[in-house]
């Protein structure tokens, strides 16, 4: 019973101490949590439904903040992207610098999209000298949920100076339909 | 909390008013591998979004400045969803030995990547010293 109790409270001081380091970071980072703020949250639902989705949240943020840290993959903040779009169309920019577009591999199901790549490693060979190596390599893999599902067959992608351009189009289906109402 | 909304705001004034003006934007340090192979250095610098012209390379004393601009030419008629990067000046300074021959310096961009050459002066290439008996 003791051992109950303890357990739980260990468990209760574990999560406030993630939540004050959370919000520590969300506080060091306002501008980009504004920005953030204005994601149109169509998924509201599903997080009413699913009561570990908190605790799958913070699973997820805690697990990038170690990715981040430990160097050599990167799943979550490689590459850098930004997102625009209206009713019609949401363009995704990706910051990969030093990929041969042969070894992207870009994936849509519904309204998630998943860039997923490989950086090549050095090509070091025996003898060199290494002073300084900061440029991340190995593999990556980000997925972005999109705001609304996208039309597969339209989707473009271009790669340029080491940026890649993907627009998505919307889906028909879930183009917003004006309602005549009858009197 | 208050004072971090604040600033945010001003930072985000303040670009809005210099954005004429270039030396305003954002300064990025970028990422960097140096390596010697034989008798040359080999540095690689990531650029992502920068066009060859729009690289500045200068070499002043032996200090090699690399300067570069993104531009990030934005839709018309579509909003700001989410953001992680931004227009940006990338900037990095190296200072060379003595030992570098200056006029062989090669540079190459592709795909976002900087590469430059840089070859050993011939004094500083290893030789070899015989030693004579006797």
């Amino acid at each position: 019973m003791l051992a109950l109790l303890f357990q739980s409270m260990r468990y209760v001081f574990f999560q406030e101490l993630a939540c004050g380091m959370l919000k520590y970071l969300a506080n060091n980072d306002n501008h980009k949590r504004k920005e953030i703020a204005m994601w149109p949250n169509i998924n509201r639902w599903e997080h009413r439904m699913n009561p570990f989705a908190e605790l799958d949240r913070l699973q997820r943020q805690m697990n990038q903040l170690f990715d981040s840290t430990s160097g050599r993959y990167r799943v979550s903040d490689f590459p850098a992207i930004n997102l625009e779009g209206n009713d019609e169309k949401v363009h995704v920019t990706a910051e990969v610098p030093g990929i041969d577009p042969a070894n992207l591999d870009l994936s849509v199901t519904g309204n998630t999209l998943t860039i997923k790549g490989e950086r090549a490693d050095l090509d070091q060979q025996e003898g060199d000298v290494l002073y300084r190596q900061e440029r991340p390599v190995g593999r990556f893999m980000r997925t972005i949920r999109l705001p609304y599902e996208v039309d597969n067959s339209g989707i473009e992608a271009r790669y340029e100076h080491g940026v890649l351009h993907i627009t998505l189009p919307r889906s028909e289906s879930t183009k917003p339909r004006k309602i005549q109402i009858q009197c | 909390m208050k004072t971090q909304d604040q600033l945010a705001e001003r930072h985000e004034q303040g670009l809005l008013e210099n954005r004429e003006n270039e030396s305003s934007l954002p300064k990025y340090v970028p990422a960097t591998d140096i390596y010697e192979r034989n008798d040359r250095i080999i540095v690689l610098i990531d650029l992502p979004g920068v066009s060859e012209k729009d690289v500045d390379i200068d070499l002043e004393d032996n200090v090699l400045t690399i300067k570069g601009t993104t531009h990030i030419v934005r839709q018309e008629g579509v909003d700001r969803l989410y953001q992680e990067f931004c227009e940006g000046r990338f900037e990095r300074t190296f200072t060379l030995s003595a030992d570098i021959d200056r006029t062989g310096i090669k540079a190459k961009m592709k795909n976002g990547v900087l590469r430059l050459e840089l070859s050993k002066a011939e004094k500083a290439k290893p030789q070899k010293i015989a030693i004579q008996a006797g």
